[in-house]
C-alpha cells in the first residue's frame, strides 16, 4: 500500500486487494487496486476500502437532495414533466439522464386539487431531488421552491409578480403558479 | 540517414521535442495543450452529458465521441475545412482507443465528447491527438483504467525508427502509430501503412512501446505538475 495523501493518476497501484478492497475512484485487477482518476490516495477504515479523492472536477451525477433547476415540458392531471437544465452550486453539464417529473402530492405543502393554476409548459421551477432511481423524482414542496420564472400563456412573454399572483406586462393577462420567494431575482445557485 | 544519425539530427529511437500542459481552457471541463515536435495539438473534453439526439444514447453505457479536426491553417496548402475520409477514420480508431480504457458503464444515456484540434501539423498528429486527449480525460475526472498513450514507429532507409517526422513519414518505407495503456501495455490502437518483415515490425512494436513509455511520464508531470499543489475540496 503506498502511503495516504499521495497524489496519484489513473493507473497508479495503490494496494493489493489483500490489504483493501477497490472504494471510490478505483478499481480492481488481477489482484491489485488501482486509482482510476487524478486525486489523492486515502483509506476508509470503516470499510477497508481505498479511495481516491478527486482533485480535478468530477462528472456531474444527480444526488438525492440536490436543488434542481428545471423546465416543465409536459403537465398531465397528475404529474410534471420537466428537463433539469441545472444543479444548484454546479458548473458541469448532468451526465445522463435529465427528465424528472413532480407528482400532484409533491407540489406543495397545501393539498392540490389540480395542477391548473400551479405550472405550465415552459415554466423554469426550482425543485429538491427527492429520488433518482428508476427514475428520477423532484418535489416543490417549501416556499424556496416552485416557479422562478414563467410565460404568459397569451403572449409568451415574462410574467411579473404582482403580490401573490403574475401580471403579464404586455397582455396584462393574470395567471396563478406556485411561486418560489425569489421568483423573478434569477438566482440559479441558490442551494436549499 | 547518415552514420545512424536520422536528418533531423535524432538518434532512431529518440522522440521529438514534447511539451504538454493541462487545463488550459476554461469553458471545457477537462483540457490539454500539446507540442510535439512541429505538431500543435489543442484537447478538450465535455461531459459525461446528455447523448443527443436520443436514439443514440445507450442505457447501459456512456459512449465516445471524439472528434479529430485539422484547421486550415495547420499544413502548407490550406486544407479545406470539415471532416474528409481521413480525418472521420481518425476520429472513430481515437474514438475506440479511448473507449477501451474509460469506465463508460458509469454514465449510462451520457456521451463524453473529446475534440481534437490540431493546429499545426508536422507527422503522427494522431499519436500526438491521443495523447493530448488523455490528459484532457484525466483533468475533466472522468475515471479511467489507465493514462492511454501513443506514440508512432516506421522504417526509413532500411532502418526502423521512432516517432517519424514529416519528411521521414513521407520519403519512408513504412510507419505504425500504436496507442498503449501503459499499465498493461495493452495495444489499445496500431494501424500501419507502407511494408514491413515480421521481424522488423516486432523491432517497430517494441521501439514504438518504448517510445510510448517516455511520452507518458511526460503526461504524468504535466498533470502532476497541475494538480499537485491542489487541496480537496
Amino acid at each position: 500500500m503506498i502511503e495516504e495523501g499521495t497524489t496519484v493518476l489513473p493507473g497508479d497501484k495503490v494496494a493489493v486487494s489483500e490489504e483493501l478492497k477497490a472504494g471510490k475512484s478505483t478499481y480492481e485487477e488481477n489482484g491489485e487496486i488501482i486509482a482510476a482518476v487524478v486525486g489523492k490516495f486515502r483509506v476508509n477504515r470503516e470499510e477497508m476500502s481505498a479511495e481516491v479523492e478527486p482533485l480535478s472536477s468530477t462528472p456531474l451525477l444527480l444526488h438525492i437532495g440536490d436543488t434542481a433547476i428545471g423546465e416543465v415540458k409536459q403537465v398531465t392531471e397528475a404529474m410534471v414533466i420537466l428537463k433539469i437544465i441545472h444543479i444548484a452550486g454546479k458548473h458541469r453539464q448532468v451526465a445522463g439522464e435529465r427528465d424528472a417529473a413532480i407528482h400532484i402530492s409533491n407540489v406543495s405543502d397545501e393539498f392540490v386539487e389540480s395542477l391548473k393554476g400551479k405550472y405550465r409548459i415552459g415554466d423554469i421551477l426550482r425543485g429538491k431531488i427527492i429520488r433518482v432511481e428508476p427514475a428520477i423524482q423532484m418535489s416543490t414542496r417549501g416556499k424556496e421552491f416552485g416557479v422562478i420564472k414563467a410565460y404568459c400563456t397569451n403572449c409568451r412573454s415574462p410574467l411579473v409578480k404582482k403580490g401573490e399572483i403574475l401580471e403579464c406586462p404586455s397582455c396584462g393577462r393574470v395567471e396563478e403558479r406556485k411561486i418560489a420567494d425569489d421568483y423573478g431575482a434569477g438566482d440559479l445557485d441558490r442551494v436549499i | 540517414m547518415k552514420d545512424g544519425i536520422r536528418i533531423d539530427g535524432r538518434k532512431p529511437d529518440e522522440l521529438r521535442p514534447i511539451k504538454i500542459e493541462a487545463g488550459v481552457l476554461y469553458r471545457a471541463d477537462g483540457s490539454c495543450y500539446l507540442e510535439w515536435g512541429g505538431n500543435k495539438i489543442m484537447a478538450a473534453v465535455y461531459g459525461p452529458r446528455e447523448a443527443m439526439p436520443r436514439h443514440i444514447q445507450d442505457p447501459t453505457k456512456a459512449i465516445v465521441n471524439a472528434r479529430y479536426n485539422m484547421v486550415p491553417f495547420s499544413v502548407e496548402d490550406r486544407k479545406r475545412p470539415g471532416p474528409d475520409r481521413r480525418s472521420v477514420e481518425i476520429s472513430k480508431v481515437t474514438s475506440e482507443a479511448l473507449e477501451g480504457v474509460i469506465f463508460t458503464e458509469l454514465f449510462p444515456r451520457a456521451t463524453i465528447d473529446v475534440c481534437i484540434e490540431v493546429l499545426d501539423a508536422e507527422a503522427g498528429t494522431r499519436c500526438a491527438g491521443i495523447t493530448a486527449a488523455a490528459v484532457a480525460l484525466a483533468d475533466a475526472g472522468i475515471p479511467m483504467r489507465d493514462l492511454p498513450v501513443a506514440c508512432a514507429a516506421g522504417k526509413v532507409d532500411g532502418t526502423v525508427v521512432l516517432d517519424l517526422t514529416s519528411d521521414e513519414d513521407k520519403e519512408g518505407d513504412a510507419d505504425l502509430p500504436i496507442a498503449i495503456a501503459p499499465r498493461t501495455e495493452e495495444i489499445l490502437l496500431m494501424q500501419m501503412d507502407g511494408h514491413m518483415t515480421p521481424a522488423e515490425f516486432d523491432e517497430a512494436v517494441e521501439l514504438a512501446i518504448k517510445g510510448c513509455r517516455e511520452v507518458s511520464k511526460l503526461q504524468r508531470e504535466a498533470l502532476m505538475n497541475k494538480y499537485k499543489t491542489f487541496e480537496v475540496e
